[in-house]
């Protein structure tokens, strides 16, 4: 298999390949109701709900999918704030879960996270200096103490800001200048892996391209590999290497930007792709079946396949049983869909790029 | 991060610097400099500022305003007791024959003392309480909540008449502590679901995934952006807390003779003022501006602290 996305084999230490990031079994359960009385087992919201994941260095991975289905839960995860209800997160070989306190410290400076609202992720009441050298301060190991501002203004002209800004206070800065500054945080401990939770969905379209081209400059420079949260599949068409879709909690297909934006076999990233603006009028016109419906409640996902609800062409099969995330006969990479779509149908038009895959 | 940085060390990491922005602005905007601006513009605060300082004056020097505004040479004499105001003795004398000003004068210590005193010392209970019971949530939130909802039952003036009877002989820091034990509640609430506001922003998730550690995400970044309504509180409650005091020693349960205070010569006044009504006008004139005076003052800086408001 061409992504590795399944590769089940356990990461030799000593490969230079192997993943820095790898998600198995992901699950998180959010129990309802309150209270020493509650039932066990009364139901829980399954926002994330078995996800596989594998990232290589230096490799971008979109993760794509509607609002609801448990991106940024899976963020959460990652970054470690929030336990697992089951599945394992390993970076780098070690599982994060498992680890000390001491320990987690040191893997945390290795992944950073971009956070989505760049209004409200810079604390109002910080300096941008004393927000971008806060990661500096709470890993006072990195770097010694009289070296910081030196590294700020460092940062700050990496990520395109003048350094005369870090005596300023975010609210003086424009939407873009802050998510800069979000970035120019994230970068501060040197991480290996940077977590973008959608992070120019909050921003101007004109701003977007900017941040965009900082974060694929940034990441060809430091060699950074980079999990790109976003319900945009223009933009993560832009910036990534590998795609994997998400829907109520699970990955239901994965392969290369190539391979899923020329053949998506999913009948879910098929109307995800064909929901994308086409800037070109004259190949308007075409008529795409959207999807109907809303996402079905995570507290009580469909039996069989979750997306069959809205699925065009669901049969009796998709109701019982639960599409497995495999590679099969027709398809080029894996899908979790018991009658994928063969590849030859006309796909969508290319959305970034306004040409015919 | 005030002082100008000196040019980094030049990494390959560089990116050529971006072109230079505009210079320093105007000053920075901010919430405190436009409540300052706002609270600036209006004379009822600058009225209640200076009757605030005029009796804060009057506390720390009494023997300033004695000396200037009266003849008294510290002797009474009984002989004068109740008598009216008359020209070297503006506000009369006392039923011992002292001179009142002087009296009222001194009246003032205990009271401001007393307001600043148990409105610090409730505001630490609170913030601390507040911050671990809104931080933490879970048991730690339940029992403090509960126990701020008992505290928050018990009446304010009744309560401490209850305390301080059984405890006769008491001062002015045992009435302090007794007070603080009553009057805490209010800001602790205050100040739990400031900090359950605060503490789930991403800026606080942000420095969390970082690697803080607990006590600096409460101290770096809740307790700053959560304690501003809890000192407008606090000085709303400056002037609750001195008439409390003053109701206390007026009931006879808070500070006693020989000890003066206004809520004393109140009492006193209550059996001759309609004879004598200078005994009565003079430190309720006192009390009423002291009191009035934080009241608007801790009203105007809510307002300024607002933005729903403004």
């Amino acid at each position: 298999m061409s992504t590795g996305a399944l590769d089940r084999a356990d990461p030799d230490p000593s490969d230079p390949d192997r993943p820095i990031l790898r998600v198995r079994g992901l699950a998180k359960h959010y129990p309802t109701g309150h209270g020493p009385f509650r039932r066990r087992g009364a139901g829980a919201v399954r926002a994330v709900d078995g996800v596989d994941l594998e990232l290589r260095r230096g490799e971008t991975l979109g993760l794509v999918g509607e609002s609801g289905c448990g991106k940024s839960t899976l963020a959460s995860v990652l970054m470690g704030t929030e336990r697992p209800s089951t599945g394992t997160v390993e970076v780098d070989g070690q599982d994060l879960f498992a680890l000390d306190r001491r320990q987690l410290r040191a893997v945390r400076r290795r992944m950073q996270m971009v956070l989505q609202d760049p209004y409200s992720s810079l604390d109002p009441r910080m300096t941008i200096g004393r927000i971008v050298a806060e990661p500096l301060v709470i890993h006072p190991e990195v770097l010694p103490r009289e070296q910081r501002p030196g590294k700020v203004a460092e940062l700050l002209r990496l990520v395109g800001l003048d350094p005369a800004h870090a005596d300023r206070y975010p609210h003086q800065l424009s939407g873009g200048q802050r998510q800069r500054v979000g970035i120019a945080r994230a970068l501060a401990l040197g991480p290996e892996l940077l977590l973008c939770d959608e992070p120019v969905s909050a921003l101007d379209v004109s701003v977007q391209a900017q941040v965009l081209n900082l974060l694929a400059d940034l990441r060809e420079r430091l060699g950074l590999a980079c999990l790109f949260i976003a319900h945009d599949l223009a933009v993560v068409q832009y910036l990534c290497d590998r795609i994997a879709v998400m829907y109520l909690g699970r990955i239901v297909e994965t392969g290369t930007r190539e391979q899923v934006y020329a053949s998506p076999h999913h009948p879910y990233t098929r109307a995800l792709l064909a929901a994308v603006p086409v800037p070109d009028p004259t190949l308007r016109g075409a008529q795409v079946a959207l999807l109907e419906g809303d996402l079905p409640s995570p507290a009580d996902p469909p039996s069989g396949c979750r997306f069959r609800t809205r699925c065009p062409q669901a049969r009796e099969r998709c109701a019982q049983e639960e599409p497995a995330l495999t590679v099969r006969p027709g398809t080029d990479h894996p899908t979790a869909c018991h009658f994928p779509l063969p590849a030859q149908v006309p796909p969508p038009r290319d959305a970034a790029t306004g040409k015919a895959p | 991060m005030t002082s100008p940085h000196p040019p980094g060390p030049t990494g390959d990491l560089l990116l050529p610097a971006a072109g230079t922005d505009a210079p320093p602005q105007a000053p920075p905007a901010s919430l405190s400099r436009d409540a300052w601006q706002q609270l600036r513009s209006r004379p009822v605060v600058w009225a209640c500022l200076a009757v605030i300082a005029l009796i804060g004056l009057t506390a720390a020097a009494p023997g300033l305003f004695t000396a200037l505004l009266t003849d008294d040479d510290g002797r009474c004499e009984l002989a004068r007791s109740k008598l009216g105001p008359t020209g070297g003795h503006p506000f009369g004398y006392d039923l011992q024959g002292c001179d009142y000003l002087a009296q009222v004068v001194r009246g003032s210590r205990p009271s401001l003392l007393a307001g600043v005193a148990v409105t610090a010392g409730a505001l630490l209970v609170s913030v601390v309480l507040g911050l671990l019971a809104g931080f933490y949530g879970g048991w730690v939130d339940s029992l403090l909540s509960r126990a701020t909802e008992v505290a928050f039952g018990l009446p304010f003036v009744l309560g401490a008449t209850v305390i301080l009877v059984a405890f006769p002989r008491h001062g002015l820091g045992a009435m302090t502590l007794v007070l603080v034990a009553l009057g805490w509640s209010t800001m602790t609430r205050v100040m739990r679901s400031q900090v359950i506001a605060v503490k789930d922003a991403d800026y606080v998730r942000a420095a969390r995934m970082a690697g803080a550690r607990p006590s600096r995400l409460m101290l770096r970044h809740v307790l700053p952006n959560a304690i501003t309504p809890v000192v407008v509180v606090a000085m709303l409650n400056v002037g609750n807390v001195i008439s409390g005091e003053a109701t206390l020693d007026f009931l006879g349960v808070g500070l006693q003779y020989p000890a003066v205070s206004w809520g004393l010569q109140l009492n006193t006044a209550q059996t001759y003022f309609l004879d004598h009504p200078h005994l009565l006008a003079f430190p309720a004139l006192f009390l009423s501006a002291t009191v009035l005076s934080f009241i608007l003052l801790g009203d105007a800086v809510r307002d300024a602290y607002d933005p729903k408001l403004r």
